[in-house]
């Protein structure tokens, strides 16, 4: 960054104060319509205390989110603690990306004689490998050690990725998506967190590569920020962030190692699991260790770009939610009680909502007439408050478009999850 | 790529490091955040007492659509080019508090009328007025220079005890519908008028009512200074059971059907329920408002003529209803004046404009029935007054027909606007071929009148009483005949009052001084055949 001079400054902090003023002041004004909204919802619910319920727990689990998250702190970086790292990506088919994601390792300000990279050609049937080793050379004099592994045969990301932790020889594993690509600064951020010895898994803050090719990046975009920077670093605050994902995590080899083995053969409900292996993993961790987020930690993936294989992959998104929330629920309660509230909430909360809106949007129109403008209006400044704070947080980019194409999702995206249910077995929409 | 990504590091172990917090309770985290919270915490329980406090047990969605709906309203009605209140000016007078009224300082009137409304609602239902019906009808009174008194005035001047200006009205509704006051209340604000709301108390009674106004929205409507109240009953306004097979009835006009005890009511009954509603509505609202309510509208424009089951239920009640309050209204009828006169009664009459009345329709309405200077000759256009109380007229703007419907044997009408007539001669030319053809004088309205019966070779001077008709003189006299173009009179002088054949007194009697107008009326006892047709009618004074 250019240095400014103390005017430019002031200038530009006056510019920041208004600029972030204006929206804050609508942000809470939001929260405020919503908390009257609620009120007003709350007293004509009395009669069915299941929805004056729902209702109510939705609305301090969402608030909730934002008060944690503004109280989650960041760890402070020690110079003197710098744990060597192992670079684990597994790739198939992926020759237009993988050289820029494996380049990037090279590229990071962190002591080159700590870091490993391990790429796993998993069955690629294009120029990835190709692409694999051509990278390798260039990055190498950057390293302590690169290697290549080549599987002909497709064996899965879960095999890729156990494959990575069992030959890596150094301490952390960071888990890289062969679509996403690492900052700089992204290593030491993950990295600080692990000088406390509870720590098992910190994950990333990962952001939308291509969020300008349109509208349903655009609304991924928000997404993505708005699930690391709120909702995980609302789970961070008690160390208990639910899911480290596969595109920029670090885990602790030393804790991973003793359950590798279940993790790779994981099986539930009679079928070996093929995907949600970053879920599957933190599982494993947070049952003993914590798993925390680092917003600091920052990386880029690319997301669908149309909406066949945008709900192809919620939907596949949404089985290892099931399968893991059903995982993690037989434990959670023994971790801390604000947390484990949270999380039976949000539990109740995801299968609570399709018939939440069945109700309000077929069962009382169809009975009474009445439009459900009380639950879209309740919906939308829902999302809205979210994109306010994208908007705050990121910039004017196209925010409010994206959420009222958020809005609109929503009606599909509700409905995911009855059917994960109901598909919970078949596993053809595995990733990789 | 070069040296500078890869300083040297010691190596660190994470096992000797010490365990991490990953939150932040600083004071200077926690304190703003505390701040926000109280704040917005503040802000939703005053909301809601704001709401509580305008809209009591409104539904909160309603009273925010209301508050909105006003306060456009408000602003789109200053703004309304066609608003004679001039637009803007009357905005900022709004705003600022000044008021809009202009200082007419036109001669005092002899009669005020009286408005009756229901509901304004947004789309036509058969029975309420629009609100863009409503806001022509409001627009036309203000051009045409009517302005609103308060029923304080009007009560005043219906003892005699206040004069008001020409073109004063009082505008009511009745049910105390929410409907009656949000669609109309910025109208009245920008046309700076007042109107005067007849509660149902069981309405304001109902919790969560969307219907009618609750009782911090009276409050509202009272503070306001646009809005007085009356009663309009606690119970009245809903279907009572009048007998055991369940046919149901008016509050006011019917004995009703004690279930329990398996009998009807009986009079004393009747008369203590009634009473009872009539004294315990009017102690509520004054007790709930701290307001004077000394008015009465009885529900259904009904005090007894609707009755079923009790045709003494009229004479009870109005004595009720004349022991807790000043005045009772009804709506207006075929048989009385329409305009109210200090001293006419207990009962007042309002004029219920029609749903798809334009302002120009009721102007017409009330010009017809303003009050009438002496001396005066009739036109017979179709908006002078004439009120047909029973037969059929028709009025060609030169002559005046009457003719009895095809059962009946006789057809009146009446001229409004005369009431406080008095010390005239009324003169008419008119035409028949069969039976009597009388004209009317001293007419209190259509039951109570003078007249001067004309048939073949006979006078009649007669008086019609609450008693029923009575024959003060007669007079034969071979000169009066049926025909065409006779000349008839009437003529009124202080307790003498004379019947006129050709400009001359061929009858006369005394009877006790009593005001009013003028009246034509026709009798013939073969059904059906009855007809009059008057070509001219002045009236001088004497």
């Amino acid at each position: 960054m250019e240095k400014l001079t103390p005017l430019e400054q002031l200038k530009s902090t006056k510019e920041t104060y208004l600029g972030k003023g204006i929206p804050w002041f609508f942000f809470f004004v939001i929260i405020y319509l919503i908390l009257v909204l609620k009120a007003v919802t709350m007293k004509s619910l009395d009669n069915s205390p299941f929805f004056g319920f729902y209702s109510l727990l939705i609305t301090v689990y969402i608030l909730s989110r934002f008060l944690l998250a503004y109280f989650h702190k960041p760890a402070e970086s020690d110079p003197n603690y710098r744990p060597s790292v192992s670079f684990v990506v597994p790739a198939k088919n992926e020759e237009d990306n993988i050289a820029e994601t494996i380049r990037r390792f090279a590229n990071v300000n962190y002591p080159a004689d700590k870091i490993e990279v391990i790429a796993i050609n998993d069955g690629s049937t294009d120029n990835t490998l190709q692409e694999m080793e051509k990278v390798a050379e260039e990055i190498r004099p950057y390293v302590r050690r690169v290697e290549v592994v080549n599987w002909t045969e497709n064996r899965g990301k879960r095999h890729g990725m156990a494959e990575g932790v069992i030959r890596a020889q150094n301490d952390i594993i960071i888990f890289i998506d062969s679509d996403s690509f690492i900052d700089a600064d992204c290593v030491t951020h993950l990295t600080k967190y692990f000088s406390d010895p509870r720590v098992g898994a910190v994950s990333g803050h990962t952001d939308v590569y291509n969020r300008d090719t349109n509208l349903l990046t655009q609304m991924q975009a928000i997404r993505y920020y708005i699930a690391f920077s709120v909702y995980k670093a609302a789970e961070s605050v008690f160390g208990n962030v639910t899911c480290c994902p596969g595109c920029c995590s670090a885990y602790r080899r030393e804790y991973v190692l003793p359950f590798l083995d279940k993790w790779l053969h994981q099986r539930f409900l009679g079928v070996e699991c093929t995907f949600g292996d970053d879920r599957s993993l933190t599982n494993f961790i947070i049952q003993d260790y914590e798993a925390v987020y680092s917003h600091e930690a920052k990386a880029y993936t690319v997301v669908p770009d149309n909406f066949r294989k945008y709900v192809k992959q919620q939907q596949r998104w949404k089985k290892s939610w099931m399968r893991e929330t059903f995982i993690a629920s037989t434990f959670m309660w023994r971790k801390n009680p604000i947390a484990a509230f949270f999380f039976y909430s949000y539990v109740f909360l995801a299968f609570a909502s399709p018939i939440v809106f069945f109700r309000a949007v077929l069962w009382i129109p169809m009975a009474t007439g009445i439009p459900p403008m009380v639950y879209f209006v309740g919906l939308f400044l829902m999302l809205f408050l979210h994109g306010l704070y994208y908007r705050i947080q990121v910039g004017p980019r196209a925010w409010f478009l994206a959420i009222v194409n958020f809005w609109f999702n929503t009606v599909i995206l509700m409905w995911q999850l009855p059917w994960a249910i109901i598909t919970i077995r078949d596993t053809r929409w595995g990733t990789r | 790529m070069g040296d500078h990504y890869h300083p040297r590091y010691p190596l660190g172990n994470p096992l000797t490091h010490k365990a991490m917090r990953h939150y932040d309770l600083s004071v200077n985290k926690v304190l703003p955040m505390a701040f926000l919270t109280v704040l917005l915490v503040a802000l939703v329980n005053s909301t809601f007492r704001i709401q509580r406090s305008n809209y009591g047990h409104t539904p909160f969605f309603k009273s925010v659509e209301y508050a909105a709906q006003e306060e456009l309203d408000f602003v789109r009605y200053s703004l309304d080019p066609k608003n004679p209140n001039k637009g803007v000016a009357s905005l900022f007078a709004a705003v600022f508090g000044m008021g809009a009224k202009e200082g007419t300082t036109t001669a005092e009137t002899s009669g005020v009328p009286v408005l009756a409304y229901h509901r304004v609602v947004d789309a036509p239902d058969g029975s309420n007025i629009t609100t863009e019906t409503f806001r022509d009808q409001m627009y036309a009174l203000k051009a045409a220079g009517w302005n609103t008194i308060t029923l304080k005035e009007f009560n005043g001047f219906i003892k005699g005890e206040k004069d008001v200006p020409e073109k004063s009205i009082l505008i009511t509704f009745d049910d105390g519908a929410k409907e009656s006051l949000y669609p109309v209340d910025p109208i009245f604000r920008t046309l700076g008028m007042n109107g005067v709301a007849y509660i149902i108390l069981n309405g304001m009674d109902t919790e969560g009512s969307t219907y009618y106004l609750s009782k911090e929205e009276i409050q509202n409507m009272l503070e306001s200074g646009r809005w007085e109240i009356g009663s309009h009953s606690r119970n009245g306004h809903t279907p009572h059971t009048i007998n055991e097979t369940g046919d149901s009835g008016h509050f006011f006009s019917d004995k009703l059907w004690l279930a329990n005890e398996k009998r009807m009511e009986t009079e004393a009954e009747f008369r203590a329920r009634v009473a009872q509603d009539l004294a315990e509505s009017r102690s509520t609202l004054e007790e709930t408002f701290k307001v004077p309510v000394t008015t009465f509208a009885f529900p259904f424009g009904d005090s007894g003529e609707e009755t079923q089951n009790f045709p003494n239920s009229t004479r009870i009640v109005i004595e009720e209803a004349q022991k807790v309050y000043d005045i009772g209204f009804l709506q207006a009828r075929r048989d009385e004046y329409t305009f109210n006169h200090p001293g006419r009664g207990f009962i007042a009459y309002r004029i219920e404009p029609g749903a798809e009345w334009s302002g120009e329709d009721l102007l017409a309405v009330l010009s017809s029935g303003s009050p009438k200077g002496l001396s005066y000759t009739a036109h017979f256009s179709p908006e002078e007054g004439w009120i047909p109380s029973w037969g059929s007229m028709s009025l060609s703007g030169k002559e005046l027909s009457l003719g009895s419907i095809p059962e009946a044997s006789s057809a009146s009408a009446i001229l409004n606007g005369a009431y406080d007539w008095d010390n005239y001669t009324a003169e008419a030319t008119a035409s028949w071929t069969d039976g009597n053809a009388l004209i009317l004088g001293d007419v209190t309205n259509s039951r109570l009148y003078r007249a001067c019966s004309y048939s073949d070779g006979m006078v009649r001077l007669q008086a019609q009483t609450a008693d029923g008709p009575v024959v003060l003189a007669k007079a034969s006299n071979e000169s009066i005949q049926d025909g065409a173009s006779r000349k008839i009179g009437i003529k009124t002088s202080g307790t003498t009052i004379s019947c006129l054949w050709n400009g001359a007194v061929v009858v006369s009697a005394t009877a006790p001084n009593q005001k009013g107008g003028v009246g034509i009326q026709v009798w013939n006892p073969k059904l059906g055949k009855a007809q009059v047709t008057v070509s001219s009618l002045v009236i001088t004074k004497n």
